[in-house]
């Protein structure tokens, strides 16, 4: 079996499915934001006509067109807003998911929060915030990430966790469950989310081994033609390399021994994987870019001269050969645009952030469909099997996304190509 | 709405059939395809009473199989809600290993058996490449299609392996396929123990029974010793620091060959290779299928050649005591299929089908009586069929309770 590390990656529902352009993914969202507008607007008219109607009692039934004129419009939410207040909510969610943002925070492993997390970016690009509150669906996220990623709590430890510790004083078990199903409709039924965190990790041990002089160089593409590089010359090689030059460096200030060498690699690797547990989940990363161009990107932003290096060593020296150097060209490219997408992710709760979020808050309050609040009542109505599942996606129907997808593929492959190429060139996996 | 139209139609594609048993979170159903024609099998996952919400065994197992696609793993075909209960769609497979391998009727030839093994192997290779333990490798998880092909099925218990700080429970596989340091209580543990269970199956394919029947876990261990000799710490360095490690009295190891006589010296080679107790020094599943088992003569049978039980009929079940089993059902025209005509027999095999088909219809039309305890093994869930020889321990049976307790104790992160 010749699987190379790409084509399992492409082999996962999470390129197969999950992976769009950036104006792709704009355009799905404008496209489920329009819908959900509709519906809502829909929705209340309904639901004012049906109170006005049993308001007049034995009167005539108002014509729709009364209300039209006499009844404010419904204002809903736009695209950028209903962003701006997903960010929010999730930002809440990773508060909840792990000690590391919060000692008051459920004990689990970072996967958990994570792949919660992108449940929820994955829900609405088919759902609108209007449709259901992403308050009423982060909980339930969770819930179904622990049991997705082997973390599993009861429900009832769970809700009562939420009330406890982190301040949801009326969260019930119903609430955590009753929208489980329709999320897991919304994901489409795939579950696995592939997450960087591991891959950064294999950086950081073949990092450490190089700066350690401990690499056999034989193994690095980039000297395996030479013969005569060894683990040593890695390490003074890396021991030469200029410092990265942004204010946020925190590794030692000047380099001239293994260790010095292994306290900037241990800096880097913080650095990034603070990115990469939070930036990276709340951006829309995980739709641009492969978790291995992920952390690479946390990785450039953390230390780019090391970075460099590292990656300089992953292709043959032959720099003369051209394909060789359009390829690394093209993959840095990728790699730069993800690492600016971290770097200049920032969510500081800033005063003017703070009301922007308030009047959001209470402009949902009045164009949230009218159909969907109660999802404890609907699902309950769903196991009675008195109406179908309602999981009404707000997106473009199935064959319509998959147009697109395919429209997407034919344009050019959003994750800039492979990054080993059929002919066998660089490092084959067995 | 468009939504729920689609959500219908969806529903509506599949025609339901028979009930083809109770698996261990919802009933079984054969159905029809209406788009392609072709026969699947429906599991329905009851949401209703769950406590907990979706099931995590299904969830898991949604989650996995989304994941694998490859001609050896059973495929997920669809999954869709209706009526508030989840329905996954399955490809429909006719038997399973372990029908092959009781029934007297069929005669393996050595080329069978490799092909067996091979795409059992072949679907095993594609898990572990993509970091995923089966750990409920068994016969009667290894469907087989109706053109021969080997499947991998029920991925309930299967899951992501690779991190070594996660910790496992050791209450996998049904007991006869438990790897030695499973039974020595470690809780990590990789891709190994699924080749302890494929070297069982391999054994049994060869044997024609199970060939390590322990009737306890302390049981098991003593058969295995029985069988390689007691592990010396030069063999499994590892061995005596693991969780449940007691010392057993020395066995010196039989000559292989006196086990297993008609065995080839490449099949010799290869099994002992599978069944070495050094999980480390155990060979990988990918190193197995490049082993000279599988290029030297005789080749692997092509899979639409391989014998397979003939389909049974539609037994009327009410006379018989269901807790019989197939093996009882048998139809009368079972005596006059005698093997090794394979190329009669298949015709003759599809000819039954046929007629199964009919009755189906008929039985259909007069109301049809679907009472679960058809003798066709052809589900993705094999837990479904209750009727099983008494004494074949299945994580289904005497380990459900605790194994769902363990299940639940791995699932709590530590801290």
């Amino acid at each position: 079996m010749n699987l190379t590390e790409d084509d399992v990656y492409r082999a996962t529902t999470q390129y197969r499915l999950w992976s769009y352009s950036p104006s792709s993914l704009a355009s799905i969202r404008d496209e489920t934001n329009a819908n959900a507008a509709k519906r809502v607007v829909e929705a209340i008219r309904r639901h004012r006509s049906s109170t006005a109607t049993n308001a007049s009692s034995n009167g005539a039934e108002p014509a729709a067109a009364d209300h039209d004129s006499t009844e404010p419009a419904v204002d809903c939410l736009t695209p950028a807003e209903s962003a701006l207040l997903l960010t929010h909510y999730l930002h809440i969610l990773l508060t909840w998911s792990s000690t590391r943002h919060s000692p008051r925070a459920f004990p689990f492993p970072s996967a958990v929060g994570a792949t919660a997390v992108q449940y929820v970016r994955r829900f609405y690009l088919s759902n609108s915030p209007m449709t259901y509150h992403p308050k009423a669906i982060i909980a339930t996220a969770l819930f179904l990430a622990t049991k997705t990623e082997c973390a599993f709590n009861s429900v009832a430890d769970f809700s009562r966790k939420l009330r406890d510790d982190m301040g949801l004083k009326k969260m019930t078990e119903q609430e955590v469950l009753a929208p489980e199903f329709v999320l897991t409709q919304g994901l489409r039924f795939t579950f696995d989310v592939r997450h960087p965190f591991r891959g950064l990790r294999g950086g950081l041990i073949e990092l450490s081994a190089m700066a350690q002089g401990d690499s056999d160089a034989l193994l690095l593409p980039a000297f395996a033609n030479g013969g005569e590089t060894t683990g040593a010359d890695v390490q003074n090689e890396m021991l030469a390399l200029p410092l990265p030059q942004d204010d946020e460096y925190d590794g030692p200030s000047a380099v001239k021994s293994a260790s010095d060498l292994d306290k900037r690699v241990g800096a880097a690797f913080t650095r990034a994987d603070a990115l990469l547990q939070e930036a990276a989940l709340l951006t829309d990363a995980y739709f641009l870019y492969t978790p291995s161009q992920i952390w690479l990107g946390a990785m450039l932003v953390a230390d780019e001269p090391l970075t460099l290096y590292y990656f300089s060593t992953k292709f043959p020296a032959a720099e003369s050969d051209e394909v060789i150097k359009a390829k690394k060209a093209k993959i840095l490219a990728v790699l730069q645009a993800c690492a600016t997408m971290l770097r200049e992710w920032e969510w500081k709760p800033t005063p003017e952030r703070k009301e922007e979020l308030k009047r959001i808050d209470k402009k949902l309050y009045k164009c949230l469909n009218p159909d969907k609040k109660d999802l404890v009542g609907l699902n309950a109505a769903v196991k009675r099997g008195a109406a179908e599942a309602g999981a009404s996606g707000d997106g473009e129907e199935d064959n319509t996304r998959a147009k697109k997808k395919r429209k997407l593929e034919d344009e050019g492959d959003p994750f800039g190509g492979p990054l080993e190429s059929k002919n066998g060139e660089g490092k084959k996996e067995s | 709405m468009a939504e729920l139209d689609l959500s219908k139609k969806v529903a509506d594609r599949y025609l339901k059939r028979e009930v083809l048993g109770e698996g261990t979170y919802g009933v079984v159903y054969k159905a029809i395809d209406t788009k392609t024609g072709q026969k699947v099998a429906i599991k329905k996952i009851r949401l209703g009473k769950q406590k907990e919400g979706v099931n995590f065994t299904a969830l898991r197992e949604i989650k996995l199989l989304k994941e694998l696609k490859d001609p050896n793993i059973i495929e997920l075909i669809d999954a869709f809600p209706h009526k508030g209960n989840l329905h996954l769609v399955f490809e429909f497979m006719e038997t399973d290993l372990e029908a092959v391998i009781r029934d007297r009727n069929i005669f393996l030839s050595p080329g069978d058996i490799k092909s067996y093994l091979q795409m059992t192997l072949k679907g095993l290779a594609y898990c572990h490449k993509k970091w995923v333990l089966h750990r409920d490798m068994k016969p009667n998880n290894l469907l087989i299609g109706s053109n021969g092909q080997l499947k991998l099925a029920d991925f309930g218990l299967a899951r992501i392996f690779g991190s070594p700080d996660r910790k496992f429970t050791h209450q996998v596989f049904a007991r006869w396929y438990r790897a030695p340091e499973l039974l020595f209580g470690t809780k990590q543990y990789g891709a190994g123990v699924d080749v302890w269970a494929a070297a069982c199956i391999f054994a049994e394919l060869l044997l024609r029974r199970p060939f390590l029947q322990g009737s306890s876990d302390i049981d098991q261990l003593g058969k295995i010793f029985a069988a390689f000799g007691t592990p010396t710490a030069s063999q499994w360095p590892d061995m005596p620091y693991l969780p449940d490690y007691v010392e057993y009295q020395y066995v010196p190891a039989p000559p292989l060959r006196s086990l297993f006589p008609m065995a080839s010296d490449d099949c010799l080679d290869l099994l002992s290779k599978m069944f070495t107790y050094d999980p480390k020094a155990r060979i990988s599943v990918q190193q197995a299928l490049e082993h000279r088992y599988f290029s030297s003569a005789p080749l692997p049978t092509v899979s639409d050649k391989l014998p397979r039980p003939a389909p049974k009929r539609e037994s009327r079940a009410s006379d018989f005591n269901s807790n019989d089993g197939p093996t009882v059902l048998s139809p009368p025209r079972k005596s006059k299929r005698v093997m090794p005509e394979r190329e009669g027999f298949e015709g003759n095999a599809y000819k039954v089908h046929k007629i199964d088909d009919h009755v189906d219809e008929i039985r259909l039309a007069a109301g049809g009586n679907t009472s679960g305890n058809e003798p066709v093994p052809l589900s993705v869930d094999f837990s479904i069929f209750g009727a099983k020889p008494p004494n074949r321990p299945t994580i289904n049976s005497t380990d459900r309770t605790h194994l769902k307790r363990k299940l639940d104790l791995e699932f709590q992160h530590p801290e």
